[in-house]
This record gives structure tokens, C-alpha cells and sequence, in this order.
């Protein structure tokens, strides 16, 4: 069926246009019975063309999906059409919650109050109700306290390709994940 | 002069102190404890209406460097011969502190992350109504029959037996009267358990168990239970 279209880029597109959300490779390729290496090869030359002058849309890959969005350059044409858009309104305390699930995850609750050395319970929840983190099963240890991990969402909102696309430090001194205060 | 930074600024009693080390140019791996310490009580000291919930957190750390503190004026225990290399108290505090400052910093890292991404729109976002996994619900449906379903419904709810509840009221005075004359039948003398058959709702069981500690309370009967969880003897005062 694909052969009836005359561009595999112009297909991806119109799917693109209608999911708005990223599309995982596996969910364009069931769509279109396209091969993952054609599917690839495709979506790089929608890229490029989108790359090109005289376009305002661009492809990124985030949160393991393709997605079209607006160039940032359009940014303050697009806020004076909608009005500024809501902002991201973490307070210090959640951004360092966030920050700590985000490097140390699955980590329980006793662990990212040990690290910030004050109670996270309510930070927790609004980390939760705004679908950043969510629960990822429970710790094989005393109690069988609750593990936090962050959601797909969480990747898509800072703009993440995947969780090994998080902003490293390089002093050596990185967050050491195998090692978590008992 | 010094500023005044109100302590709820900070983020927590780890915030407070890095800030003080920052101000004061110390180097982290050596900090000096009696110093910081006394700055860190002065920030605790101008805490206005100090709210203890809030407090606790940044008193913990004040007792912790405190402790360390005393530990540093202990006298190393010197074994003969040998030189032991006695761990710098220090070291745990500085040790959460260096963890505490690095994500700190990976928390600025994101929120510039989340600036950046603003500037970047999508179609509709994330909004899962946009998509139809169950085919579509609404197709073929006109207004009619939505009016016709809203009118099946509400025939239904008309139809619909009602059945009154009544609230079950069982006063704690009602139950001390029944445990009286229940005494006075069984001569002066009874088991909590025979009070009660096996249907006896919770409530009535509660408030029996709440009236008999009134009893007991004005010394009017006495309770006697042999194990924990065992039943319970009941003798009148004075048989």
C-alpha cells in the first residue's frame, strides 16, 4: 500500500501532524508496515527538509519519539498569538526532588530526604499530580518502602531524547547510582 | 554590615549551611566547625515566630554539627607504637554536603533544560483525548438519542425503590443500664464475650466496651483480663 505515496517523508509528516505527541518508532512502523531501517532513513529526510530555510517547524527526537514542534525562533510570535504560556512554575525544593529521582531513580522517599535533609512528602506529590514522577514498584528491604522514578512525560517537558540524555556534571563526581544511603 | 536572609528562603538546613560556606569563602574540606556552627545558631536565632514543624529539621543539624564539634575536643585515643588514623568527624557531614551541593546544581541544570524546552510548541500536546483507542464512541450518535438516553435514565431513577436508613443511635448511658441489669441477672458477675451474640454489630460492641470503662471509671464495677486479647471479667464494687 505504501507504494501509492509518493514521498515515505510527506506520509511521516501527516502522522506526525496528527499524533502532536512524540511517535516511537515501533508505532510509526505498525502504522505504515514500513521496515525500521526505511522508517529511519525517512524520517531523516523529513529532517533535513524541515532543516532548511523558509520552514517553521522542526523534527526533534524526545522522550524515545519523533515529534514536530515550532522553531524557537517563532517563540515570541507564537506567545503573542496564544499569550504567554503558563509558565513552569517548580518551586527550588521540587527542581531539587526532580533532580534527585531523575539521577538516582528507582530511590524511595527516605533516600531523597536523606540527600536533602529536609521532609519531600508534599514536593512529592505535586511532582506526582503534574505526571513527572511516578511510582516504580516497592524496594526489597525493610518495609518494602515505595520506589519513585520519573515518567515518559518528565523526558518530553525538559525535552530529553531518553534518561541517559540528562545534563552530566564533569567533575567525576556524577551521582553515583549504584550507591544508595540504606 | 551583615544582612539578614530570612531562614524560610532556604531550602532546607543543608542549603543553609552551603550558603554559609559559600559566603564565607571556607574551604569544604576543611571547615571550621565552631565557627560555622556559631553563625548557623545565630540564622537559627533570628528565626522569628518559629514554626517547630519546619524548625526540627534545621535544630537536627544544629546537634549534628555540634556533636562533631565535641568529638574534634575529645582527646584521640593514642594506641602504643602505633598511629592510628583516626577518621575526621567532619567526614560524614562533608561527605552529604558535596552530594546535597551536587544536585543542587544538576536542579539548575533542569530548570534551564525546562526554559529551553519553552520555547518549543507542539500540536495539542500530550492530550490522550485526542485519540480514539476504542474506535470512535461517538460516531452515529445524533442529539436525539442523547436526549433519548438522558430521558431512559431519568424514568429509571423515578422507578427506583427508595429505601430509608435510619441512623442507629445507642447511647453510652443506654448500655451502662444494660450492663447494670445484666450484672444484677448473672449475680454480680459476668464475661465481657456472653454480653454479645454472634450477630451483635461493631457499634453495639464498642459502646458496650466504652461503657464498661465508664463503670470501671466511677468505681461502680471491676475488670479483670487474664491474657491480651482474652476476655474480660466483669465484678460488681463491693460483692
Amino acid at each position: 500500500m505504501i507504494t501509492i505515496y509518493q514521498s515515505l517523508p510527506a506520509l511521516l509528516e501527516a502522522l506526525l501532524f496528527v499524533a502532536g505527541a512524540p511517535l516511537t518508532l515501533e508505532e510509526i512502523c505498525a502504522a505504515t508496515d514500513l521496515a525500521p531501517d526505511d522508517a529511519r532513513l525517512a524520517l531523516q529526510e523529513l529532517q533535513s527538509q524541515y532543516e532548511g530555510e523558509g520552514r517553521g517547524l522542526q523534527l526533534r527526537y524526545v522522550a524515545g519519539g519523533y515529534q514536530l514542534c515550532t522553531k524557537a525562533e517563532y517563540a515570541p510570535y507564537i506567545e503573542n498569538l496564544l499569550g504567554k504560556r503558563e509558565k513552569n512554575t517548580l518551586s527550588q525544593a521540587a527542581l531539587e526532588t526532580l533532580a534527585i529521582i531523575a539521577y538516582k531513580q528507582p530511590v524511595t522517599k527516605f533516600e531523597i530526604e536523606n540527600i536533602r535533609g529536609v521532609r519531600v512528602d508534599s514536593v512529592l506529590n505535586t511532582l506526582m499530580e503534574k505526571g513527572l514522577v511516578k511510582e516504580m514498584g516497592r524496594k526489597a528491604a525493610p518495609g518494602r518502602p515505595i520506589l519513585y522514578g520519573t515518567t515518559r512525560y518528565f523526558l518530553t517537558a525538559f525535552g530529553l531524547k531518553d534518561i541517559q540524555d540528562l545534563p552530566r556534571i564533569d567533575e567525576g563526581k556524577n551521582p553515583d547510582t549504584t550507591k544508595g544511603r540504606a | 554590615m551583615s544582612y539578614q536572609v530570612r531562614l524560610q528562603n532556604f531550602q532546607g538546613p543543608f542549603d543553609l549551611l552551603c550558603h554559609l560556606i559559600e559566603k564565607e569563602k571556607i574551604d569544604i574540606y576543611d571547615i571550621p566547625i565552631a565557627q560555622i556552627t556559631r553563625e548557623y545558631l545565630e540564622y537559627l536565632h533570628s528565626w522569628e515566630d518559629m514554626d517547630i514543624d519546619e524548625a526540627s529539621e534545621f535544630l537536627l543539624l544544629a546537634c549534628k554539627l555540634i556533636e562533631i564539634k565535641a568529638k574534634l575536643l575529645l582527646p584521640q585515643k593514642q594506641e602504643t607504637g602505633l598511629v592510628e588514623e583516626a577518621a575526621d568527624p567532619r567526614e560524614e557531614l562533608v561527605e552529604r554536603l558535596l552530594e546535597y551541593k551536587l544536585f543542587r546544581r544538576l536542579s539548575t541544570l533542569l530548570e534551564e533544560l525546562a526554559c529551553q524546552q519553552e520555547k518549543f510548541f507542539t500540536r495539542a500536546g500530550d492530550d490522550p483525548a485526542l485519540w480514539f483507542p476504542e474506535g470512535r464512541p461517538l460516531e452515529a450518535v445524533t442529539i436525539t438519542d442523547l436526549a433519548e438516553a438522558f430521558r431512559a435514565v431519568l424514568k429509571q431513577a423515578d422507578a427506583a425503590p427508595t429505601l430509608p436508613l435510619r441512623e442507629r443511635k445507642i447511647s453510652i448511658e443506654e448500655k451502662i443500664q444494660e450492663l447494670h441489669r445484666a450484672l444484677e441477672g448473672a449475680g454480680a458477675r459476668l464475661w465481657f464475650k456472653d454480653l454479645f451474640t454472634k450477630t451483635s454489630h461493631r457499634l453495639d460492641i464498642i459502646v458496650t466496651f466504652l461503657a464498661l470503662l465508664e463503670l470501671i471509671h466511677r468505681g461502680e464495677v471491676k475488670a479483670y483480663q487474664q491474657d491480651p486479647f482474652g476476655d474480660i471479667l466483669i465484678l460488681r464494687c463491693g460483692e
